[in-house]
């Protein structure tokens, strides 16, 4: 005993050193909520594109400037511009260009044909081509490219202004500009200044773009989107749920514990316990992790009202036995804690067995903090509680509320009728693992989000294509493949676009091909104009066919880059619709080519989740009733009943309720199966007591059911599914756990 | 004398009032074109001809009538070029920002707005008091590439347009106002 005091005292105290660093320096929050899906651990170049988008996604924000003139426009944004707090988002330049594109890529210009014009050209006849060339001459305003014998038909031209449709965006001043059917816009790029999001519950990013929105003159449309956004939105609202989860079961547990002990001893160890048990479950989180995921916070608030159980215990059984010594009490209590502790763990440990890092960071905070308020208990409290834990009228009239428990027959009745009843619920159950289903952000972020995307032709960041090869020649050669099937998808409008490197350097094998048309038709165009010409020889280039490397030295470089990788090149895909999907992941299968779907991925992986943890439920009951039965031998099945039935109920009333099933429905079961059995182990192990026991869990039931119904208001759908499931069912297991508690002895 | 004398040496600002005051303001100008193109590397001069239509704020029609006919539309929100009902290409103002400011050119030169002209070229010249006879330099970065200079000479319309562009190529293009309906 002395040596666990010491110990305790130890590690506590590193821990308090260790938050007080922590509070004192920043608290490493993350707010991306992406980082609590599961990383593709399959392919390491799908990993580094999707590292590589979210990274330069998640600090820029756009703002597009929309208006019915284009002056409208330019002037909205300036005066935008002008109006932004640059303390909190910098303004990202244009490239500031000093060849223009035609100039850098004129030594290719034999290569470089479009798939339209080479049917063009194979189609028209010599003498037609004669005559377009010398149409175009006729063209009062012509600016032509290069001498006549160098281009006769001026294809360099026209492969540079179809080219050019692949962005619409075009410099103007300091802004960039382009049209759509919608109006004029006018492209404004920031980045955020400084990098975590600040814990103050302030919108900062929100408010330095309402305040920049409200210089731009009535009738200029001003839209924000970008990763930031969400994430401070996020931010703004796990704040607030923070505070009230965490506040909401603090203050209940200060009600309670004042209202059953009428003294502030009880209250103030209760919270030492609690506060232990957050303090290491933080620790913990930044010593494995590095960092505590907001939505960690938001969860983990809710530990408050369930660490507080064992202290709780600890001073209604002082309570009923006044006299007796506090450690010897504790000594007799210390059986039924440790297993009420260790199946709690035991749920939280099976959140952390499916590969969602952010359940993983939820277990190991909870688990931790359970073990610590357990510890804190076990350790410190016989030494600081000492003198008298005085009676009180409302721990004494809630200890004589306790239900009598029923005889074996009317129970198996009621377990009859609660399975019938749950059967219609769960039958009721239609699953949701679509990870977009589970997004909670804001409507009208969302929705500027998807209007810019769709206007400026973002490409999304969670479909897209990785291909490989040998060398540079079979990787261009098999995006060429892939690209030729993507064209097809265009005109039915599966797909806007897309951004691939094969677009602007073809394959050397295709280039040649180019060539080998170009000099044939320029040939053909010369030779028929012999009589106006002085001089009929085509003007040749001998440069080598383009290279990636060559065109990334230019200013298409930017673009090309990240589509550009050591061993793999990236086909970008334009907003792709849903139905799209099947048959973008059927090309996966052409040679080198791979699609990568990461919301089909992550709805896959919830789908297969969602289903294993459900089959295993019955397993984990199994081992659960191992242990009990370990313990209380005939008896234990009492102790197990209560969740069971609860279980099944809260399952049912999700169905009534009309929510779709989700992986996060049934992991809350599993702590269902976890915390509930407490009760049950409370009320077995001390049948003969007067109503302590049922006291006890009544306080812990209340305050636990108070903290995950407060989860219940989250927005954030998964944490809004732990909530519902968690308090229907522990308020079930609280009032049915004393319906099946050992009877015989109850009678003696 | 002194009077043209003085007129040459005014301001440029007022060059453009002054083009002005003796251009014949029509909604519509209609009439019929010679053209003449020396391109590098030709024989000789490509020869032309045709009519042509421009409107105020809508833009304009050039229909060659010789030796290739075609049929070229310049308007606001797009080019189009068509021989007979077949389109040879068409620009469009939303995909390719440039065609407004080849409209907006085109349409200038051949009205003789020298306001308009202005934001592209530095206009010097002489004004008589029928006649008129600017030089019009580029400014912006993008014509210094195409244009060496433009030459506009006329009386109560445009009456020729003289483009030489860097690359060598020299156009010039007569135009004969047919007479007012």
């Amino acid at each position: 005993m002395q040596r666990l005091i010491f110990a305790w005292t130890i590690v506590a105290a590193l821990i308090v050193g260790h938050q007080l660093w922590l509070w004192t320096h920043t608290l490493p929050v993350e707010t991306d909520l992406l980082s609590l899906l599961p990383s593709d651990g399959r392919d390491q170049a799908a990993e580094s594109v999707l590292r590589h988008l979210s990274d330069t996604a998640s600090r820029n924000v756009v703002v597009l400037v929309t208006a019915k003139s284009k002056d409208d426009a330019l002037a909205g944004a300036t005066a935008f511009a002008k109006a932004i707090d640059p303390t909190r988002l910098e303004r990202i330049p244009n490239p500031t260009v000093v060849h223009g594109l035609p100039e850098e890529l004129t030594p290719w210009r034999e290569y470089l044909l479009t798939p339209a014009q080479l049917t063009q050209l194979a189609k028209t006849s010599p003498e037609d081509l004669s005559a377009r060339a010398m149409m175009q001459l006729q063209q009062p305003v012509g600016a032509r490219l290069g001498e006549f014998r160098e281009d006769p038909l001026q294809l360099f031209s026209e492969y540079l202004r179809e080219r050019a449709q692949i962005t619409r965006l075009r410099p103007e001043g300091e802004h960039l500009v382009f049209e759509t059917d919608a109006g004029h816009h006018v492209l404004l790029r920031y980045r955020i200044v400084g990098g975590a999001f600040s814990l103050d519950g302030v919108a900062h990013l929100a408010t330095a773009l309402d305040v920049a929105k409200q210089a731009v003159p009535a009738g200029v449309e001003v839209l924000p989107a970008g990763v930031p956004l969400f994430a401070e939105a996020a931010a703004v609202q796990a704040n607030a749920e923070v505070t009230t989860v965490g506040f909401g079961s603090l203050a209940a547990i200060l009600v309670i514990m004042w209202l059953a002990f009428r003294s502030p001893r009880p209250l103030l160890l209760v919270v030492l316990s609690v506060g232990m048990g957050v303090a290491a479950g933080l620790s913990a989180c930044v010593v494995l992790f590095g960092k505590v995921h907001l939505m960690t916070l938001v969860f983990g608030a809710s530990l408050v009202g369930v660490a507080e159980d064992y202290g709780i215990h600890y001073f209604t059984s002082r309570q009923a036995e006044p006299k007796r010594d506090p450690r010897e009490l504790l000594n007799h209590l210390t059986p039924g804690l440790t297993l009420a502790m260790a199946t709690s763990v035991a749920g939280y440990i099976m959140l952390a067995l499916a590969p969602f890092p952010g359940l993983r960071q939820v277990a190991v905070f909870s688990s931790v903090g359970l073990g610590a308020a357990f510890l804190t208990v076990l350790a410190w409290f016989p030494l600081l509680d000492r003198g008298e834990v005085k009676p009180t009228r409302f721990a004494t009239f809630w200890a004589s509320t306790r239900i009598p428990p029923l005889p074996n027959a009317p129970l198996a009745v009621g377990v009859v009728v609660v399975a019938i009843v749950s059967w219609f619920g769960i039958t009721r159950l239609t699953a949701q693992d679509d990870i977009r289903a589970l997004q909670a952000s804001p409507k009208a972020l969302l929705d500027a989000q998807r209007t810019v995307a769709e206007r400026i032709g973002l490409p999304s960041p969670a479909q897209f294509f990785i291909i490989r090869g040998a060398n540079e020649a079979e990787r261009l050669e098999r995006e060429e493949a892939l690209t030729a099937q993507l064209d097809a998808l265009i005109p039915g409008k599966s797909l806007v676009g897309y951004d691939a490197v094969s677009s602007w350097v073809p394959s050397p094998k295709r280039q040649l091909e180019h060539r080998e048309v170009f000099r044939r038709t320029r040939q053909a165009v010369l030779a028929s104009l012999a009589e106006e010409l002085e001089d009929t020889t085509p003007i040749e280039l001998d440069t080598p066919p383009l290279t990636v490397a060559d065109a990334i030295s230019t200013q298409l470089g930017d673009a090309l880059r990240p589509l550009w990788l050591d061993d793999v090149n990236v086909v970008l895909l334009h907003a792709p619709t849903k139905e799209s999907l099947a048959t973008l992941s059927s090309l996966g299968s052409m040679p080198g080519v791979r699609f990568i779907d990461r919301t089909g991925d992550i709805s896959a992986l919830m789908q297969r989740w969602r289903i294993g943890m459900t089959q295993l439920l019955s397993a984990g009951y199994a081992v659960i009733f191992a242990a009990l039965f370990f313990r209380f031998r005939g008896r234990a099945w009492r102790a197990l009943l209560p969740t069971a039935v609860a279980s099944a109920l809260a399952l049912a009333t999700v169905g009534f309720l009309g929510e779709p099933l989700t992986l996060f429905h049934v992991l809350a079961l599993w702590l269902l199966l976890g915390m509930g059995v407490d009760y049950g182990i409370f009320l077995v192990e001390h049948p003969a007591d007067d109503g302590e026991a049922w006291l006890a869990i009544g306080l812990g039931a209340v305050s636990t059911l108070l903290s995950f119904g407060l989860l219940a208001v989250s927005t954030t759908p998964a944490i809004h599914a732990f909530g519902t499931t968690l308090g229907v069912g522990v308020t079930l297991v609280w009032l049915l756990s004393p319906l099946s508690a050992p009877r015989d002895v109850r009678a003696r | 004398m002194i009077a043209l004398l003085l007129l040459t040496l005014a301001a440029p600002g007022d060059l453009a009032t002054q083009v002005k005051a003796r251009l014949q303001d029509a909604p519509v100008l209609q009439g019929t074109f010679e053209q003449s193109k020396q391109v590098k590397g030709f024989k000789r001069p490509l020869k032309s001809s045709g009519t042509y239509v421009v409107k105020k704020g809508e833009g304009v029609q050039w229909n060659t009538l010789k030796p290739f006919p075609s049929e070229l539309t310049v308007r606001a929100g797009d080019i189009t070029s068509k021989q007979g009902d077949k389109e040879v290409f068409k620009l469009d103002a939303k995909s390719e920002p440039t065609v407004r400011v080849i409209t907006q050119l085109l349409f200038s030169l051949l009205a003789g707005d020298l306001g308009a002209l202005a934001s592209y070229f530095d206009a010097t010249g002489e004004v008589g008091p029928t006649e008129w006879r600017i030089e019009l330099a580029p400014k912006t970065d993008g014509l210094k590439k195409i244009f060496l200079r433009v030459t506009l000479k006329g009386d109560t319309a445009v009456r020729s347009v003289h483009l030489m562009e860097l690359n060598g190529d020299a156009t010039l293009i007569s135009l004969t106002p047919a007479a007012a309906p």
